[in-house]
């Protein structure tokens, strides 16, 4: 199926062009305007609305690329764009823009240098819509390096480093995983021209170098996966950002390492390669312990969702590895949900810090003053230690039965990793819950209205998400 | 031949600048280097018309050629150093200065320049490098404080003399043996027997020596970098934003006119040279605090891929150089924009702790400055990623390993210069009060935006007629 009318570059193009805006939007001097804000939020409900309208335009039974666009972009060599989406790309879609989108309503108090932050947030998801809509191997890479350059402004305008070295060691070190990608795209390029991500299979293990354009492809995509020996430069990154915003944005990058790999996974894998899957499974799984046992350990809320997030995205990855087509679908479903979970978990838990930050204050109790907050912060908390309350549960619970039944010791490490990284959490909201007299926050710091009411909007997807993951789809 | 001197009008206008400014200099009393500029803008103009006029046709075909390569070369620079006069010419009036020495040693350069490109013949560009040699020693010598350029001048002159001396014993050897200054006959020479013997081989190392000092190709850069480090910003700007066109132009004549067979023997030569330069350029930049010279550095890089880009002289890998080659250029000439309105208390700054947190109260300038960087170091979507693809895919295409597999880490250390840059602009608490911005300057970089941007959505625009002219050369 192809699109007469040009509806993936515009979602594209609609957080672009809200940038330009938001550039050219007026700033007061003593910083309390929030027109920036205004614009940034108006362009991501409008591109809601379209990439819902897109749902419907595709066949949601169909798990092939569906509303090809096509640009005709470089002779020499010869290069075009082309664009389309199905089913998984656009929950994607749908999933980053909603967490953005709870980033950007959540830091509408911190007026000071909204403007550029507001600027690069909607570059970024442009971006990363760019990315999940490319649907051949150079646009593909295109946005795939494209979402380094916001992100890596950010991090560093935002991300509160006192060491720049650090920031430019994650630039650097994921800038190497690009070049390494775009190593292998132009062997791609060489010798079967600007393919398509659906006919990624036609890449032979035993011809045209196809041992090493596999091996740059993984290495490329899992590099931003934080797997052991991937995990450090993410892990002194993103584990450190209090911004929710640019926190959220960070740990969307993993995604598209997940993502990469989920499209460019053929349906027959060359058995050279399943003699690899053994050890990706060790290393991914001793990677979750270790991150999901720091994360217990560590007093840090940040680190306590990053590790949170690393496990679930290692657990995605060994999914993959798994091969299973059916799984491939519910990875698609059980990031939506993750996605969901983590980003409103990360806004909540950030908000509670300021309130800490703002009132000199500790937060242990705080949830037993803050009602709504506290039943938002019970909710998401649940949702992420895995009950039947989101499109994580059923999804998740699908993919690790497969890898119980691939190999029952790592897999029970795995459930192992994501028990102590669901503990973890549950622990925190319970020093939230345990009243303590150093506590000065109460009924006042709770949740504005308005916040609560789009976090119940979250909680309300979420549970419709675990009826039908796409309730909100109306075929006609 | 009264036609030929017809054709000779671009050089004319070139030279009779000189005459005609000086004339201004001494007869008009209210003179300022807006009137040199409007002077050195109408004769350009006429130059780049002429050279337009006369595309193909060449007066002394024999020694100098004018095709349809050199003039789209010529009028790539002709238009930058008109964008660059005007630039410069607000530096001049800011800082109260005489502007017409720089002016008239700019126009002796472009003649040199333009002598260089339509080169023909080893004793056209036997003339020519001395040329350039006089302007360069001219342009270094435009500073208020003579003390301070007086040795880099010396130290250059001397140089410069040595390998012009070189040029020339080099052209004396190809000379004996070939019979003829011409390219087509030496190409016709070397043609026979390319290992026939080891003095004119010795003479071809010889004059691409020279030719690479004039690129200030390592272990040649020495003088480039002290030109960068002593001169005034409109010197440094012109020095590093219009040359590099002009050789790589000379370079494509010379190799492909009169070295072709000696493939063997050049693309070795050309390799240790482009390696040594790529090298040097990414980890001194790394290095460095003060701008002018850190992009002074990041321009041998650019010098470096190019050449590694171009070495096979095949028709791809011509058309991926002069991709890459312009792409870079644009982007240092929207960097050295910037540093046009990095002016504190009147004084323009180049060291990185003068301009911390610069992007808090020059927003849109410190995001050109960004999106220019990004470009130079090619990262997607900006127009550079484009310059770094027909290289590297040239590369990949042609199956040289070695020389991609040296590309792309080197990307990562011009990477983290930039990135240095990138933090001292945004990541870092405001430490200075900057001047106001003149208004130039942000009209320069907008049209420099406007021209990288549709240049990004659909590169044909910008490059289409120069691949169609570099397929015909090949």
């Amino acid at each position: 199926m192809s699109s007469s009318f040009a509806i993936l570059t515009l979602i594209i193009c609609v957080p672009f062009v809200g940038m330009l805006f938001v550039l050219t939007a007026k700033e007061t001097a003593d910083h309390t305007s929030h027109n920036s804000f205004n614009v940034a939020l108006f362009t991501i409900i409008a591109n809601l609305v379209m990439i819902w309208r897109v749902f419907m335009l595709i066949d949601e039974k169909q798990l092939r690329l569906q509303l090809f666009e096509k640009f005709d972009w470089l002779s020499v060599p010869d290069i075009n764009l082309v664009f389309a989406v199905d089913n998984l790309s656009l929950l994607m879609i749908l999933a980053v823009h909603l967490v953005i989108l709870t980033g950007v309503i959540f830091n509408r108090t911190e007026t000071k240098r909204q403007k550029p932050q507001m600027a690069m947030t909607l570059l970024f998801l442009s971006m990363t819509t760019g990315f999940f809509v490319a649907a051949d191997i150079f646009s593909f890479f295109i946005f795939f390096e494209a979402m380094l350059l916001p992100l890596f402004m950010l991090t560093g305008m935002f991300g509160d480093f006192k060491r720049p070295e650090r920031l430019n060691g994650f630039f650097l070190y994921n800038l190497l995983g690009a070049f390494i990608l775009f190593f292998a795209v132009l062997l791609i390029y060489k010798f079967y021209g600007s393919l398509p991500l659906n006919r990624s299979n036609e890449i032979l293990w035993t011809q045209n170098y196809g041992g090493i354009i596999w091996s740059a492809l993984a290495v490329g995509l899992i590099s931003r996966i934080p797997i052991w020996p991937f995990h450090h430069w993410i892990s002194s990154v993103t584990a450190k950002i209090h911004d929710p915003l640019v926190f959220i944005a960070s740990s969307i990058l993993p995604l598209s390492g997940i993502y990469g790999l989920v499209r460019f996974w053929p349906d027959n894998i060359p058995t050279q390669v399943s003699d690899f899957f053994f050890l990706i499974n060790i290393v991914g799984t001793v990677t979750m312990l270790f991150i999901s046992l720091i994360g217990f350990i560590h007093k840090d809320t940040q680190y306590k969702i990053f590790s949170f997030v690393t496990v679930y995205y290692v657990m995605y990855l060994l999914g993959i590895f798994s091969g299973e087509n059916l799984i491939l679908q519910d990875i698609g479903y059980a990031l939506f949900g993750f996605l969901i979970v983590f980003a409103s978990l990360e806004v909540v838990s950030a908000y509670i810090y300021r309130q800490e930050r703002l009132h000199d204050s500790s937060s242990s109790g705080f949830l037993c003053r803050a009602k709504r907050l506290s039943l938002i912060y019970s909710f998401l908390t649940f949702a992420s230690a895995g009950f039947p309350i989101s499109a994580m549960f059923t999804n998740n619970f699908l993919i690790l039965s497969q890898l119980l039944s691939k190999n029952i010791q790592l897999g029970t490490i795995l459930m192992l990793a994501g028990i102590i990284a669901a503990a973890a959490l549950i622990r925190e909201m319970f020093r939230l819950k345990t009243d303590s007299k150093e506590c000065i926050l109460g009924k006042a710091e709770d949740l504005p209205v308005a916040q609560f009411l789009y976090m119940l909007f979250m909680v309300f997807l979420l549970l419709m998400s675990f009826i039908r993951p796409l309730w909100f789809v109306i075929n006609e | 031949m009264l036609q030929n001197w017809f054709i000779l009008l671009p050089e004319f206008c070139l030279l009779s600048f000189f005459p005609i400014a000086w004339l201004v200099d001494i007869f008009r009393r209210e003179k300022t280097a807006k009137t040199f500029f409007t002077l050195a803008q109408a004769f350009l103009l006429l130059t780049i018309g002429t050279t337009i006029l006369f595309y193909d046709k060449s007066a002394f075909p024999s020694y100098w050629r004018n095709t349809a390569l050199t003039t789209l070369f010529k009028i790539f620079v002709y238009l930058l150093a008109w964008a660059w006069f005007y630039l410069s010419s607000k530096w001049f009036l800011n800082k109260k200065r005489a502007s017409f020495k720089f002016y008239a040693a700019c126009f002796i350069l472009l003649l040199g320049f333009d002598m260089l490109a339509s080169s023909a013949s080893l004793l056209a560009l036997g003339t020519a490098v001395p040329l350039i040699c006089s302007g360069y020693v001219c342009l270094i010598l435009r500073h208020w404080d003579i003390d301070k350029v007086k040795k880099p001048a010396a130290a250059f002159a001397v140089s410069a003399l040595s390998f012009c001396a070189l040029l020339w014993i080099g052209i004396s050897f190809i000379r004996f043996y070939a019979g003829s200054f011409e390219y087509e006959e030496i190409s016709r020479f070397f043609a026979k027997d390319p290992t026939a013997d080891a003095l004119p081989l010795a003479g071809v190392l010889m004059v691409i020596s020279a030719l690479m000092f004039m690129m200030a190709v390592v272990p040649f850069h020495t003088w480039f970098i002290s030109f960068i480090s002593t001169a005034v910003l409109p010197v440094c700007g012109f020095i590093t934003l219009i040359p590099p066109l002009i050789y790589f132009c000379a370079l494509i004549n010379l190799v492909k006119g009169g070295f072709e067979p000696l493939g063997d023997f050049i693309v070795p030569v050309l390799t240790i040279f482009s390696l040594l330069t790529l090298i040097t350029g990414a980890l001194s930049a790394n290095h460095e605090n003060n701008l002018r010279r850190l992009f002074g550095f990041l321009s041998l890089y650019i010098q470096g891929f190019t050449l590694i880009g171009v070495m096979d002289f095949s028709r791809g890998s011509m058309m991926a150089a002069f991709a890459y080659i312009v792409i870079s250029v644009l982007s240092l000439a929207g960097i050295y924009t910037v540093f046009l309105g990095l002016k504190s208390r009147g004084e323009y700054l180049s060291e990185q702790a003068d301009i911390t947190g610069f992007s808090e109260i020059r927003p849109y300038m410190s995001a050109a400055l960004l999106v220019f960087m990004f470009s130079l170091i090619g990262l997607a979507p900006t127009l550079g990623f484009f310059g770094n693809l027909s290289i590297i895919n040239v590369l990949i295409e042609n199956e040289a390993w070695g020389r991609a597999a040296i590309l792309l880490p080197s990307l990562l250390f011009v990477a983290g210069a930039c990135l240095q840059v990138v933090g001292t602009f945004y990541f870092k608490p405001l430490s200075n009060k900057f001047d106001r911005v003149d208004k130039a300057v942000y009209i320069c970089l907008f049209i420099n935006m406007v021209f990288i941007l549709l240049a990004l959505i659909n590169p044909a625009w910008l490059l289409r007629d120069a691949f169609v002219i570099l397929g015909d050369v090949s």
